[in-house]
């Protein structure tokens, strides 16, 4: 049930961060909506995000935008891997929490990108645009949780296979 | 046991994964033509239901567009209407213009050059990501439309093809970082090279150092490269070369209001006129509202 909620869930992120809603270079370039639609999962389903389909699901993601191929999905694989592990060894006690560990994630998932674009010296964004995107993806995860959690109704961490 | 085992397995596969994600990066960073082929194919495949999500999705950018304009709906009603009687005076002398080049041809024997016509193209998705100005658009190879043929709105050039499957494509505009237009600007046709910087106004690059531009200067496409053709409209000159940076330019075309655009698609070379007569379009493929000439036969079918 839970791998379904992350599918889901995550072709929703991907179409709606396409979606032509604000198109040219006075457009916000907005929050990552798949890190936070796989956060929640991670954070409160671990075993229901599995590698598996987190990386048909970031391939997608890159594909479909005109992005770097692969590099945001290795980021959001290892930032995810992480979250999985940090919930599964000691749970969140409140959603306060949760938000916290999301938001340190978004600036690692960020920092990671920084890595591979400068090991393979890939040009990258400016770092404000890079700022506002981790503030953004850390501060929408609220929102996003609490409307994943009245959908899903998945309210709380449950116990794993680790 | 079983849970060790379960476990091993699962590191085995995050890492072969994560070996699958770098490798893909790095096909990426080498522009492996084959990712690109991938990248279009898995467009292709989810177009349709990106065409079904662009509709109520631009509904609901234009509602927002619409509430923000209403204040100033009785200024722009204004202003469209003189920009109607000015164009009403545009098409006439379009139309002289051309009748009087098609005469010149005609007994000149000009073999003109290979047709232009458009095809109109819906936005469906945009590049969602701080990597890259693009949109994709539902139009592809079926449509005729190729790599790296010009896009442009009603008032001037947006970008280029940067991909094509067969029924979807996308288009870099002019505005991402990566693009490179040559440019002449201003009567005296001074060269140089409009570079996209993530802004709103891109910059002027390899001006001359005593080039002779003027802030306002009209600036269009010059053909070098071969990639646009020559004339292409692309915008202004916004502000000079200076200490504080390049020249900069006021771009034609309304990136903000970006649902549909225009591709350029070439067909064959028409015979000369018989003097007298009109260089009239050929009819496309799929003749009426999606494809047009272009120039002053456009305002002459916009005209009529």
């Amino acid at each position: 049930m839970a791998l379904l909620g992350v599918l889901i869930t995550g072709l929703i992120a991907i179409f709606a961060t396409i979606a032509p809603v604000g198109i040219g270079p006075s457009a916000w370039y907005g929050p990552h909506l798949l890190l936070c639609a796989l956060g929640f999962w991670a954070a409160r389903r671990p075993e229901g995000a599995p590698a598996l389909i987190i990386f048909p699901l970031g391939l997608a993601n890159d594909l479909l935008r005109d992005g770097p191929v692969g590099a945001e999905t290795f980021a959001l694989l290892v930032v995810i891997e992480i979250l999985k592990l940090i919930s599964d060894r000691s749970p969140a006690r409140g959603f306060w929490i949760e938000w916290l560990r999301f938001a340190v994630l978004a600036v690692v998932f960020e920092g990671i990108l920084q890595l591979l674009f400068a090991l393979t010296l890939t040009p990258a964004p400016d770092w404000t645009v890079i700022a506002e995107r981790a503030g953004a993806t850390a501060l929408l995860y609220a929102p996003i949780a609490l409307v994943l959690q009245k959908t899903t109704r998945v309210t709380r961490r449950a116990p794993s296979i680790y | 046991m079983r849970s060790g085992v379960w476990k091993t397995i699962q590191n085995i596969l995050l890492g072969g994964v994560l070996a699958a994600s770098f490798v893909v990066f790095v096909l990426w960073r080498t522009d492996n033509p084959r990712l690109q082929q991938v990248r279009m194919a898995t467009v292709d495949a989810v177009a349709p239901t990106l065409e079904r999500i662009a509709g109520p999705s631009s509904a609901v950018a234009e509602m927002f567009d619409e509430v923000r304009s209403y204040s100033d709906l009785q200024s722009e009603n204004e202003r469209l209407r003189r920009e109607v009687e000015r164009l009403k005076l545009w098409v006439e002398i379009a139309r002289q213009r051309e009748e009087e080049n098609a005469r010149l041809r005609a007994l000149n024997a000009v073999k003109p050059a290979p047709r232009e016509t458009f095809v109109t193209a819906e936005v469906i998705a945009d590049s969602g990501g701080p990597f890259a100005e693009s949109v994709l658009v539902n139009v592809g190879r079926r449509d005729g439309v190729l790599d790296g043929a010009p896009a442009r709105d009603a008032a001037g050039l947006l970008g280029r093809v940067a991909g094509s499957g067969e029924r979807s494509a996308r288009v870099l505009l002019l505005t991402d970082p990566t693009s490179r237009v040559p440019v002449a600007i201003g009567e005296n046709r001074v060269r140089a090279i409009l570079q996209g910087d993530n802004t709103e106004a891109p910059t002027l690059q390899f001006l001359e150092k005593n080039a002779r531009i003027e802030a306002g200067a009209r600036i269009a496409t010059s053909g070098s490269g071969g990639v646009y053709p020559i004339g292409l409209h692309v915008g202004r000159v916004l502000s000079l070369p200076s200490d504080e940076g390049p020249a900069r330019v006021a771009l034609a075309a309304d990136f903000r209001r970006l649902a549909f655009l225009r591709i350029r698609r070439i067909d064959a070379t028409p015979e000369s006129p018989p003097a007298g007569g009109l260089i009239l379009r050929a009819p496309g493929p799929d003749e009426g509202a999606s494809s047009g000439a272009t120039g002053p036969q456009a305002a002459v079918d916009a005209g009529n």
